[in-house]
């Protein structure tokens, strides 16, 4: 159980590397999420996100071709493993068990 | 549009920092990456905007010790010694083994904790001598220069004195020189301020080029103002403070006995660590520094501060030739410069203006400080590696449920260094208690939690952490090594056993170390005790010295008041301070010869030699009964008529060393004294001479020390009478007096303070030892319960046991021996070799160690090996 512990900015990078689907790297991740939440994120937190994430084994990456555009630098792309997948899963699961849970009035005390 | 952006180049310290930090396998992605952001930015944003934003992200991706783990190892990544968990765990099970073992741990803290105590103590001792003078600016380029007094015979006598023109013609002669002051030390005066009046014996005369040369930040006033005019004078804050109280001093008239002053300008204290400290500066003053233009009689300290560029050894044989060419007077002189950081542990000179340490006395300090952490480190490796057959079992159930070799180590180098911590924690604890009794012995004003000692502070921790480290290696790795299946299965004897050959030789190792610290304790001590006891040649008791009667008028008058008093015999004048080092030199040559004799010479009244008693051997005293007694007669010591080669002494003529005199002075000797000790033991007794002060002859007095010889009577009551009769004739100055037996112990005050503080030391060293050993003999018992029990069984007597559990230690005593003394002899020879009168090592010294390790190991294993021997067999036996 412990292992699946996400952390909601982990959740979101995940997240967002699967909706990026063949194209998350990191500039590509960064710029998907400021675009999603509007907020300011920086590439460092994204960049050491991503490899924790893959330090967990939810996330596998291999180099991709050389590109002109920036220096001829190869990007690291992203993808998301099996158990990455259960883990999206499992976080969207509790939350969803958590909300029908809910009783009535607690939707209206906001 | 991108072809542009293309040549803005993202910046470039911030590219230098990404290089260089980013871990080399992910490096070309983040570059990458970042190049591409950095694109983004300046099309979204201000190119300045942009560059920002890339400095910054590229600073918060710096990590410089992150190193990606390799992904193989996700698995077991919690396994890894690092992880946090994992830090915790050693420090719990650490923590748990210091409690339950606590009689081991508190012998490694106490042992350790004592050795650090011993080493920080003597770190600050060592860094405070070394920090002498260093807080001048530029106080690498300031020299003092020094004078080697030489005659035609190449006899040598090295003063720190030098003539008072030197600085002020070197500052225009020489272009090399940034700065050049000479300094004089002034005698003691009594300075009023309305009411207040105190005696000031730290009283130089200077001028404006002192502040040039060195650092002396003015509070008030100015170095421009600060001798303006003759009657200015410069006080220290606390000299201000003790007349002026809280008004502003400056203006403020300072009545001297001579002279009126006013102050000029208020300085900060000279800080402890200077060779010399003054509490008011004058200006030179007449008579007493007249020569101060002059290349006249070698009285003032010369220190210059050289040019940044100029290369000191080349300089220094420029200033050997100026000075010999300018110096007509003396013209053998020859001049050194000798560095001012240097003064303080390297000069031994005759005219200090100080009493300076001896750097040979520093690096003993360091090697034994040294040795008793290295004492303290071994006991931890012995008692750990001793307590091996208790951590075996623990070593092989953890390796049978997975442990690594690698993750035990961290987890017993874990052990190690918190008892390393623990032991600096608790040896912060003793320094703080120890400091006030240290700073006595070592007769200095140390401070603990100085701002300037902060880097010390913060590295000192990392200093135990290292000291854990090294001791704690050795048993972590042996500890962790043993093999499961043997140490599961095999007896407790047979693991513990495999290192007690180390054990055996680091407690050989000890018992050496200290054995040459007992050796070395005996000798210093016999030789302080050789000093203390043999006669100097005069009568040290019950004389009584005033210092500071020079230059007094009626002063002949006043000796005889005193002499009259009832519980007075003899009252004596003599030029020089103590009977210490005579003030000056002359050369003096035989009738016949050329070759220049070098003598010290002191001037004295015509009671002194009775006063001191020092013993005629051939002719007759100074007398009144013989007018001509004047710079005509002379009194030698024996060591004189050895030195001139004179058969038959008296009456013999002498002539004075001409060089300085158009005509030559001829002396004739009327006596002969028997040696006695004019300075330390350190220095062998020279060839020496009285001359008389005499009272018809028209020549200045030099005698500025009067030396009253009391009846053993009641001291006190005299002491008072003196005063009395001084108060009358000098109502000027204070009655300040000290005993010359005192004042000949201070001239080994040094030794004295060494002696103590090797002993000190030394017995800690022992301390340190015993714990050990303590700790040894309580495992050794442990291992042999059942032995011990069979073997009584079988009718061993108590005697018997105890002889068997000491043997081993016995043995390990006497090998110690035999490896000490020769080092011993060699060291102790050295340090011995810097006196004159010493003595000589003998056997029952080193017997006398043997049987001091002996007795201390006897004494140390007694309780543990007794109480063993008594032990009834029948338990030991049944205990499984």
């Amino acid at each position: 159980m412990r292992k699946t512990y996400l952390g909601e900015f982990e959740e979101i990078v995940l997240l967002s590397v699967a909706v990026l689907d063949d194209e998350a790297y990191g500039v590509s991740v960064t710029l998907e999420i400021e675009k999603q939440t509007s907020r300011s994120v920086g590439f460092n937190t994204v960049h050491t996100t991503l490899q924790r994430l893959e330090e967990k084994g939810f996330l596998t990456s291999k180099m991709g071709g050389a590109t002109a555009e920036r220096g001829g630098r190869r990007k690291r792309f992203f993808r998301l493993t099996a158990a990455g997948g259960r883990a999206l899963k499992d976080v969207r699961d509790i939350r969803t068990q958590l909300w029908e849970s809910l009783p009535q009035k607690a939707m209206y005390l906001s | 549009m991108s072809n542009k952006n293309n040549h803005i180049k993202p910046p470039r310290l911030a590219d230098w920092l990404l290089k260089k930090f980013t871990p080399a396998d992910t490096l070309e992605e983040v570059q990458g990456d970042l190049l591409e952001l950095y694109k983004h930015w300046i099309e979204t944003d201000d190119l300045p905007i942009a560059r920002q934003r890339y400095t910054w992200t590229v600073l918060r991706m710096l990590r410089p010790f992150a190193k990606r783990k390799s992904l193989e190892s996700h698995h077991d990544h919690s396994l890894h010694p690092t992880h946090a968990d994992m830090l915790q765990n050693y420090f719990k099970i650490a923590w748990r083994t210091l409690r339950t073992q606590w009689q081991y741990s508190l012998i490694n803290i106490t042992g350790l904790a004592v050795g650090m105590a011993c080493c920080i103590l003597i770190l600050l001792y060592v860094r405070h001598e070394q920090s002498f003078d260093r807080y001048h600016d530029g106080a690498e380029r300031i020299y003092r220069v020094v004078r080697d007094e030489m005659n035609n015979a190449d006899q040598l006598e090295p003063y720190a004195t030098t003539p008072g023109a030197m600085a002020l013609t070197m500052r225009t002669d020489l272009p090399e020189l940034e700065a050049a002051t000479a300094l004089f030390q002034s005698r003691p005066l009594v300075m009023t301020y309305g009411d207040k009046q105190f005696y000031e014996d730290r009283l130089y005369g200077a001028d404006t080029s002192l502040f040039r040369v060195f650092s002396f930040p003015f509070v008030k006033g100015s170095q421009k103002d600060a001798f303006i005019t003759p009657q200015s004078i410069v006080i220290t804050e606390t000299t201000a403070l003790k007349y002026f109280g809280s008004d502003d001093p400056i203006g403020k008239p300072m009545k001297a006995e001579d002279a009126d002053y006013f102050v000029a300008g208020v300085v900060k204290d000279v800080p402890a660590n200077s060779h010399f400290k003054f509490d008011i500066l004058v200006p030179h003053r007449l008579p007493e520094s007249r020569f101060i233009t002059t290349w006249g009689p070698p009285r003032y300290h010369t220190y210059i501060k050289l040019k940044e560029s100029v290369n000191p050894i080349n300089f220094e044989a420029k200033v050997k030739a100026y000075a010999q060419s300018k110096y007509e007077r003396r013209p053998l002189d020859k001049f050194h410069l000798q560095p001012l950081t240097d003064i303080h542990l390297h000069s031994k000179l005759k005219g200090e203006l100080g009493s300076n340490n001896d750097i040979s006395v520093i690096r003993i300090l360091i090697t034994i400080a040294l040795f008793v952490i290295f004492m303290a480190g071994i006991n931890y490796i012995n008692l750990a590696t001793a307590r091996s057959t208790k951590r075996a079992k623990e070593v092989g159930i953890r390796k049978t449920s997975g442990a690594l070799q690698r993750g035990l180590i961290f987890q017993f180098l874990t052990e190690s260094v918190l008892i390393a911590i623990l032991a600096f924690a608790f040896a912060v604890v003793l320094i703080t208690l120890l400091l006030h009794p240290f700073n006595q012995l070592a007769g200095k004003q140390l401070e603990l939690f100085q701002p300037e000692l902060w880097l010390v502070w913060l590295s000192l921790p990392g200093l135990a952490v290292v000291i854990g480290i090294i001791a704690g290696l050795y048993p972590a790795v042996y500890l962790s090594s043993f093999n499961p299946v043997r140490v599961l299965k095999a007896s407790n004897t047979q693991v513990a056993g495999s290192a007690s050959w180390l054990r055996k030789a680091l407690v050989c190792l000890q018992f050496t170390i200290s054995t040459c610290l007992i050796i070395g304790t005996t000798v210093v001590i016999s030789q302080m005790n050789y000093i203390g006891n043999k006669h100097p040649g005069f009568d040290k008791e019950h004389v009584i010295v005033i210092s500071n009667a020079g230059q007094l008028s009626n002063r002949q008058v006043m000796e005889q008041s005193i002499a009259q008093l009832a519980g007075v015999k003899k009252v004596g004048a003599s030029s020089t301070s103590t009977v210490g080092a005579p003030n000056w030199t002359g050369n003096i040559l035989t009738e016949n010869s050329q070759t220049d004799r070098m003598i010290n010479l002191c001037q004295v009244n015509y009671d002194y030699l009775d006063a001191l008693g020092i013993q005629l051997l051939e002719g007759r005293q100074f007398s009144l009964d013989f007018p001509a007694d004047t710079i005509n007669t002379i009194i030698l010591n024996e060591a004189a008529v050895r030195d001139f080669n004179l058969t038959d002494p008296i009456g013999q003529q002498l002539r004075w060393d001409a060089s300085s005199l158009d005509t030559a002075l001829y002396t004739s000797v009327v006596g002969v004294v028997s040696d006695f000790h004019f300075a330390s033991f350190h220095e062998p007794i020279k060839p020496f001479a009285f001359l008389i002060r005499n009272n018809f002859f028209v020549q200045l007095d030099f005698t500025s020390k009067l030396f009253i010889k009391t009846s053993a009577g009641d001291l006190v009551e005299t002491v008072r009478q003196v005063e009395e009769i001084w108060k009358e004739f000098a109502p000027q100055r204070p009655f300040s007096y000290t005993f010359l037996d005192d004042n000949f112990k201070n001239l080994h005050a040094d030794e004295e303070r060494f002696k103590v503080l090797f002993s000190c030391l030394t017995g800690l060293g022992i301390f340190i030892v015993c714990l050990g050993m303590f700790g040894l003999i309580a495992f050794v018992t442990e291992q042999r319960t059942k032995e011990i029990g069979i073997r009584k069984v079988l009718g061993a007597s108590i005697s018997n046991i105890v002889l068997m559990l000491n043997k081993d230690f016995m043995k390990l005593v006497a090998v110690s021996l035999m490896v000490a003394s020769p080092i011993s002899i060699y060291f102790m020879n050295q340090w011995l070799e810097d006196f004159s009168y010493r003595i000589s090592l003998s056997w029952w010294m080193f017997a006398l160690a043997g049987i001091a390790a002996a007795f201390i190991v006897l004494l140390t294993t007694g309780y543990q090996s007794i109480k063993a021997s008594l032990e009834n067999p029948v338990k030991s036996l049944r205990a499984e």
